[in-house]
């Protein structure tokens, strides 16, 4: 047994580079100057927040600050320079994918390719991503493609607040100073700085609003005006809680079977007028019909998604009046944007091609995807459907010879970082593995960001380095699947706190084995194909896979 | 791929591949070429292939290998190819001398204990997802706690002065929930045991009070989990103990087909 000092926030610091010179010259920064430090707790002092969780990062013109698509925590605020948003990268990207499988060996590998050059260089490590000369020219040459931002302001909160991928492309314009700001660090200023929440705040719902209208596809005809006039309509409201995870926990275990819709707040009532049509700004939302005096899930809808669309057509083309088919629900929690029916019929169907436009309603059940209503019902009312990486295994191919666990211990230190028990759904089990959620709760309350998402893949994962072992990211997943475990040096003995003597622990689960193949080892092991991780929020994928 | 559409794109690949044996067979005769060392050849080279499974599933997270279920259809499907191609190689009959019996008993061996293993890992795994799935790490544990929650609830009776619920588990339930029991009789489906449970504890009711019906209910309820445990034990264990078959008789198969390999050279001044 060897005993150390117990690890705590701020041992690892976002840089080593924050002076107390650094930090008195941010904290005098027109946009946090009023910032008062007596608001602040003595265990979590602004100067502290500062100086641990943000750090300065210099990026010289052209270079790229965040990329659209990328995962990221964290916000920035530019000190000095200027920064512009690239207002709509949709068609603009170069994205060749070739289709797998082997019947499709054969086919051409599918592009969106629209401009004959890279849009960015390519990058090492070491360097920031860079706008390619020709791309730089083209935006340079159509000022429309670009919104400057102002110094002083926060950026990037769309993402950190959501937990979800960047929005847009932001790249620095000039020579700039950024204060990347870890989401441990705008968490904590948002708690205790009532004006800076307020701001931020009102920063996402007017980015989330322009985002949105700009990357919705039946709205991509509109000129930038009418785009506007859409926006300044438009209204953004929130439904359910941030921290969801703790309502769920209470009642996930229920005999009830609707002890979760119960908790799901409407945001849209199956009968009521149609008064606008509504875009999922983030998170899930339940998509249900009333059955006699109860609700059938018929799908979910996310991100980018749309509610109310075909009732307003319906209308707009008949001149009927039929209310909202369905009901829509917040699971978890859950941002819209709202746009009044007047508006849309003015802006988006006045000037839109009508084929591009859905037939009128007739049977809405009748949804694109086969799958069991009951299997449905369940992976909305456990909210699995949060997972980009559920470990799904057919029990009834499943042998229970254990390769799938085999081959995780042994490509992490002789420890299976998931446990094959799960919930029970239909022939399926749903494991005690990490989903890689979408809307990954795990992370908000994490002190040190020692969990978080990787930049590009998205994956939910733990830096032993920061972890302090305080269970909290443990205690938040809803789905029971980060396990706490003990902590030994070298010589295989177990770390203990030299103040009380307890073993020092450490969150472990699942890192889809980043580093080790494009297939986790887990699904690569299974001998039986009754181990597939799936995204659950493309729901035809993972009907496929049940269907097969 | 569906699974359907993979089970059929594998059959037709089989059978593709033994009319090819076939027309080559037919063509050797035409050359006068030696058939038994063709398929003999063809043969041992499919068996190694059918080693190189048990090589991918010790390799863990390489990025070059294709998955092992993807291997697994080779086995399968080698497998059956091997069959064929041993039918063709033996000549249809039993062969003579000791070395060659051998061989010849070790390859039917073998196979019936792959054939075996492939028929009861579809088989079973459906039947014990029916029953409630449960860890095979877990289920002695399950047992275990189930066999002192029976104890505590006996106590319990005894403490209400009645020995009747006593006297009847230690002469029906305390063998019965000892250890995992009846392990062929689940393998075979057989429900007799549970049924005679069933009729016993209806039998006992009849001389309980209330309190004591209560206390036997919750025995009742904990000896059917048991048994759905033994159930569990049964099918779970079979699933992995038949490899304890199939993979030794491999590696005798290799080691008479190689000893064959070197007579068979060895006779024909081969070597």
């Amino acid at each position: 047994m060897t005993k150390v000092r117990r690890p705590k926030r701020w041992d690892k610091p976002f840089s080593k580079d924050m002076s107390d010179a650094i930090v008195t010259r941010v904290l005098s920064t027109k946009a946090l100057s009023h910032l008062n430090a007596g608001n602040f707790s003595d265990s979590l002092p602004l100067s502290g927040i500062i100086a641990n969780d943000t750090r300065i990062v210099y990026f010289k013109k052209g270079e790229v600050i965040v990329r659209k698509g990328e995962y990221g925590g964290s916000a920035f605020l530019t000190l000095s320079g200027d920064v512009a948003i690239i207002k709509n990268e949709v068609g603009l990207e170069i994205e060749t994918k070739k289709p797998t499988g082997l019947f499709n060996f054969f086919k051409a590998a599918k592009s969106t390719r629209l401009l004959d050059f890279p849009l960015f260089t390519t990058h090492n490590k070491e360097e920031h991503l860079t706008l390619s000369p020709q791309f730089q020219h083209f935006i340079e040459q159509y000022p429309d493609n670009y919104i400057t931002l102002e110094a002083d302001s926060f950026y990037g909160e769309i993402a950190a607040l959501a937990r979800g991928t960047r929005t847009a492309t932001v790249f620095s314009k000039t020579d700039t100073e950024i204060l990347e700001i870890g989401w441990q660090g705008l968490r904590d200023l948002m708690r205790y700085d009532t004006q800076i929440r307020e701001q931020v705040r009102a920063l996402y719902k007017q980015h989330s609003l322009l985002v949105q209208l700009r990357n919705t596809k039946f709205l991509s005809h509109l000129k930038a005006e009418q785009l506007q006039q859409l926006n300044e309509q438009s209204l953004f409201e929130n439904y359910g809680k941030f921290e969801w995870q703790r309502s769920f926990q209470k009642v996930k275990n229920d005999e009830d079977v609707n002890s979760t819709l119960k908790i799901e707040p409407i945001i849209a009532q199956q009968g009521d007028y149609v008064d606008g049509l509504l875009l999922i700004s983030s998170g899930f939302a339940r998509l249900s019909k009333t059955i006699n005096h109860g609700e059938k899930t018929i799908g979910y809808l996310k991100q980018g998604d749309t509610f109310g669309f075909d009732e307003l057509v319906h209308n707009w083309r008949t001149g009927e009046e039929i209310d909202y088919q369905h009901s829509l629900r917040a699971i978890g929690y859950v941002d819209i944007i709202r746009i009044p029916t007047s508006s849309i019929e003015k802006y988006a169907f006045a000037h839109i091609d009508e084929a591009l436009l859905p037939t009128l309603i007739n049977d809405h059940d009748n949804l694109d995807y086969d799958i069991d209503t009951g299997i449905l019902e369940q992976l909305v009312e456990k909210r699995f459907i949060n997972g980009s990486s559920t470990m799904v295994i057919d029990r009834h191919r499943c042998t229970g010879c254990d390769d799938c666990v085999s081959a995780c211990a042994s490509l992490h230190d002789g420890q299976a970082r998931f446990n094959r028990n799960g919930a029970h759904i239909d022939k399926y089990a749903i494991t005690h593995a990490c989903m890689h959620c979408t809307d990954p709760v795990c992370l908000i309350g994490c002190p040190t960001g020692a969990i978080h998402r990787s930049g590009q893949l998205g994956n939910i994962i733990i830096d032993d380095n920061t972890c302090i072992g305080c269970s909290g990211c443990a205690n938040s997943c809803p789905y029971e699947n980060i396990i706490m475990r003990e902590v030994f040096d070298d010589s295989g003995q177990a770390l203990l706190d030299e103040q009380n003597g307890t073993p020092l622990l450490k969150a472990s689960k699942c890192d889809l084995c980043i580093g080790h193949g494009s297939i986790p080892a887990c699904e690569q092991a299974c001998p039986h194909d009754a181990l597939k991780r799936l995204d659950m929020g493309n729901i035809a994928s993972f009907a496929d896979w049940f269907n097969r | 791929m569906k699974l359907h559409q993979r089970r059929l794109l594998n059959v037709s690949l089989l059978v593709l591949a033994l009319l090819v044996i076939v027309f080559i067979q037919q063509l050797n005769q035409y050359t006068l070429n030696n058939n038994a060392f063709f398929t003999g050849w063809i043969l041992l080279v499919a068996v190694l292939v059918l080693y190189l499974f048990t090589l991918r599933k010790k390799i863990t997270g390489g990025k070059l290998f294709l998955k092992v279920s993807t291997w697994m259809q080779l086995h399968i499907y080698v497998g059956f190819f091997v069959i064929a191609l041993f039918l063709f190689h033996a000549g249809w009959q039993m062969p003579e001398g000791i070395l060659k019996q051998l061989l010849y008993f070790t390859f039917v061996a073998e196979t019936l204990s792959g054939l075996f293993g492939l028929c009861i890992t579809r088989m079973l795994p459906p039947c014990l997802a029916r029953n409630g799935s449960v860890l095979y790490q877990d289920i002695k544990g399950k047992q275990q706690q189930i066999f002192d929650d029976v104890e505590q609830l006996v106590e319990q009776s005894l403490e209400i002065k009645s020995n009747t619920i006593a006297a009847f588990y230690q002469e029906h339930l305390l063998h019965f929930l000892l250890k995992p029991r009846d392990f062929w009789p689940h393998l075979f489906q057989y429900k007799k045991i549970i049924y005679k449970f069933e009729a016993e504890f209806i039998n006992l009711q009849r001389y309980l009070n209330e309190e004591e019906c209560e206390i036997i209910n919750k025995i009742h309820v904990l000896v059917v989990e048991k048994n759905r445990l033994d159930y569990q034990y049964a099918g779970q264990s079979l699933l992995k103990r038949w490899l304890f078959l199939h993979i030794p008789l491999s590696y005798g198969l290799l080691l008479f087909a190689v000893l064959h390999l070197i007579l068979v050279y060895a006779y024909i001044g081969g070597l």
